[in-house]
């Protein structure tokens, strides 16, 4: 077992042993440096077996053209890649109310490190970087951006971040008598150099949006109590990569 | 019909001390002489804070790799908490036992000196370590601390963190996922908050003067605070938890308190009680401009029939103890079960601390005076709000059982 295979058998077991509510994944929308279009993931999905890290690997950044342009300015890759994964993914009307989650293990880690080395040569912060080095960034701006004032949440669990999420959107689902869907948005950008030493997973830039409703299968709790299928990869993504296999349907992504 | 959802422990740590008798008699006697002068802001230049003074100690060897002056606050908090958290341990089963926590910086301050270090000498120092700064570290500290392997993750919007993380907890009790959570939230003053929000001109030298016409900004405050929900009847229950979005500005109010009164009359909802029922508001308070007008238009917005007869008394409880940002929910949310436990119905009030100089543009709140009480019998309530970065907005109430 790699080391990621270990780190994921922690949520792993919580998950299921808690007896957390399934989900139903209903729409999804992700982007790496690599794959960029929906074509692209459609392949990805035909495939038996997960790709390599090579989808990580590129120059590429997200469309943010749905971004008023006096907004563009000071967002990092990160809120780039949740921005744009989270309006892919929902319908124009969804996006005015959809109520959202984000989880990222790392957040906003290279405003962060910009205001790190100011204070370090005792030089002004920013204050447009003060106010983007929050870890709701993403999910601020999503409902300014998308003018949606739904309940929006972020989240860190470390190397249990997406799992974390994963659990607070069926928290909320689960709670909400009218079951209405929820917005899951898992990102991280490649965390600065001075970072990675200290960190096992290679820094990689992506994001995800996943649409989630009530269950009507157990394919959430099958993908966590199935530790035979192999996981080298970030977990939101063999998380979706393992959901379509047990789908085994269509996919509008 | 809710289900109950008992607070049945709180721990606190913040500049007013560590122990909940001596934090209780200064701030019901309106002792507020603990914020101090730092030397935080750019250039070593000071700051008039919330820092707490009482000695930390290292956190356990074994979990060198997280240690930080956050850590160190919650360590010292787990200290606290630690007779309830043995009583968890021999009442549920281990992975039952939830953690849900807000904070905004983690240990930043670990990874500022580390860039001070790396800055001088091209490396950085050896206790460094980027697990310090993680936001997950803070869940992830007091899972490893306690050994209990419930849910446990980090929530981390900005200054309404440890405010949103009760909802959270109480819907991992409701829908029986969890017998017990800890919740609340931690922060440590560091240079990064300090000099952001001077960088946002919105720190001021003397202490913080909410709700007055002469109010000049905010402190900031370290700290936090520990509780813990079991689905329990009696005592103080946390009732409802409601939010709502600015969707507005990132790091400026809706001047009209959208989200603010979105996120009340959510919480008044989802709580199932009246607005008459609201006997005490603890205000977010900061003491900038900005957040003075949009709340006292919110809060007379929201509870506008009380206001025609008796003005509900309410408070800023930061000018004792600063703005604790990512642990200033849970804080707050303490002082307000501090009250509603404090012996017979007559509940002394959180006084406001202020000049008293009404600001004639906003609409008038009621601010609580040293020495005020407050009839608090089976079912009334208290409120207690928190706004943050990103236009988050939550509002929490407790309610007195039957």
């Amino acid at each position: 077992m790699s080391e990621i295979d270990t780190q994921i058998a922690k949520p792993k077991a919580r998950l299921t042993q808690s007896a957390v509510p399934a989900l139903e994944l209903l729409r999804w929308f992700a982007w790496t440096p690599r794959f960029t279009t929906a074509l692209e993931w459609r392949e990805w999905i035909s495939n038996k077996e997960l790709p390599d890290e090579s989808i990580f690997v590129g120059e590429a950044t997200p469309a943010i053209d749905f971004i008023p342009i006096a907004m563009r300015k000071k967002l990092s890759q990160l809120t780039k890649v949740s921005l744009h994964v989270a309006h892919h993914c929902l319908t124009a009307e969804e996006r005015l109310s959809m109520a959202t989650i984000f989880a990222s293990r790392h957040g906003e880690s290279a405003i962060t490190a910009e205001l790190l080395d100011s204070i370090a040569k005792d030089e002004p912060l920013s204050p447009m970087g003060f106010s983007r080095s929050v870890h709701n960034t993403a999910s601020g701006l999503f409902g300014i951006i998308e003018r949606n004032q739904a309940p929006t949440t972020a989240l860190a669990a470390g190397d249990e971040s997406f799992a974390a999420g994963l659990i607070e959107t069926a928290l909320q689902i689960a709670s909400d008598s009218s079951a209405t869907p929820r917005l899951l948005v898992y990102a991280d950008e490649r965390i600065p150099v001075s970072f990675q030493s200290y960190v096992k997973e290679p820094p990689v830039l992506y994001g995800a949006a996943f649409l989630f409703g009530p269950s009507t299968n157990n394919h959430t709790s099958k993908i966590f109590a199935d530790a035979s299928v192999p996981v080298a990869f970030p977990h939101a993504l063999s998380f979706l990569f393992k959901y379509l296999r047990l789908q085994n349907g269509s996919f509008n992504c | 019909m809710l289900s109950p959802c008992k607070i049945s422990a709180l721990e606190m740590i913040n500049c007013l001390g560590s122990s909940r008798a001596v934090i209780e008699s200064k701030l019901f006697s309106g002792q507020a002489n603990d914020l101090s002068v730092q030397r935080i802001l750019r250039g070593q230049n000071e700051a008039l804070v919330g820092a707490v003074t009482v000695k930390l100690s290292q956190v356990p060897a074994e979990f060198a790799l997280f240690n930080s002056r956050l850590t160190q606050l919650l360590f010292a908090l787990i200290q606290q908490l630690q007779p309830e958290i043995e009583r968890l341990r021999a009442t549920y089963a281990q992975d039952r036992i939830g953690i849900v926590l807000g904070s905004s910086t983690s240990g930043i301050g670990a990874a500022e000196e580390g860039y001070i270090v790396r800055h001088n000498t091209g490396s950085f120092p050896p206790e460094y370590h980027y697990h310090q700064q993680e936001l997950g570290t803070v869940s992830g500290f007091l899972r490893c601390i306690t050994g209990f392997n419930g849910p446990a993750y980090t929530v981390s919007t900005a200054c309404s963190s440890s405010a949103k993380v009760l909802g959270s907890a109480r819907m991992l009790l409701d829908l029986g996922i969890c017998d017990a959570v800890i919740t609340g939230g931690v922060d440590s003053l560091c240079r990064l908050t300090a000099q952001g929000f001077n960088a946002l001109e919105l720190l001021t030298v003397s202490r913080s003067n909410p709700l007055s016409a002469n109010r000049k900004g905010l402190n900031l405050g370290e700290g936090g605070a520990l509780l813990i929900l079991e689905r329990l009847a009696g005592g103080v229950q946390l009732l409802g938890i409601g939010e709502g979005s600015d969707a507005y500005h990132i790091s400026a109010p809706h001047p009209e308190g959208r989200g603010a009164i979105t996120a009340m009359r959510s919480a008044l909802d989802r709580s199932e009680v009246a607005t008459n029922s609201v006997k005490y508001i603890n205000l977010h308070g900061t003491g900038t401009v900005m957040n003075d007008a949009m709340e006292s238009v919110a809060v007379s917005s929201v509870f506008a029939s009380e206001l025609t007869s008796t003005l509900i008394p309410c408070s800023s409880t930061k000018p004792f103890v600063g703005h604790l940002l990512g642990a200033a929910g849970a804080t707050e949310i303490g002082f307000c079960y501090a009250m509603l436990m404090q012996p017979g119905r007559d509940k002394p009030l959180l006084p406001h601390l202020w000049d008293g100089v009404f600001d004639p543009l906003l609409p008038r709140l009621n601010p609580a005076n040293v020495g005020d009480t407050v009839r608090i019998e089976a079912g009334d309530t208290v409120l207690s709000s928190s706004f943050a970065f990103g236009g988050s907005n939550c509002a929490v109430i407790l309610g007195l059982a039957g």
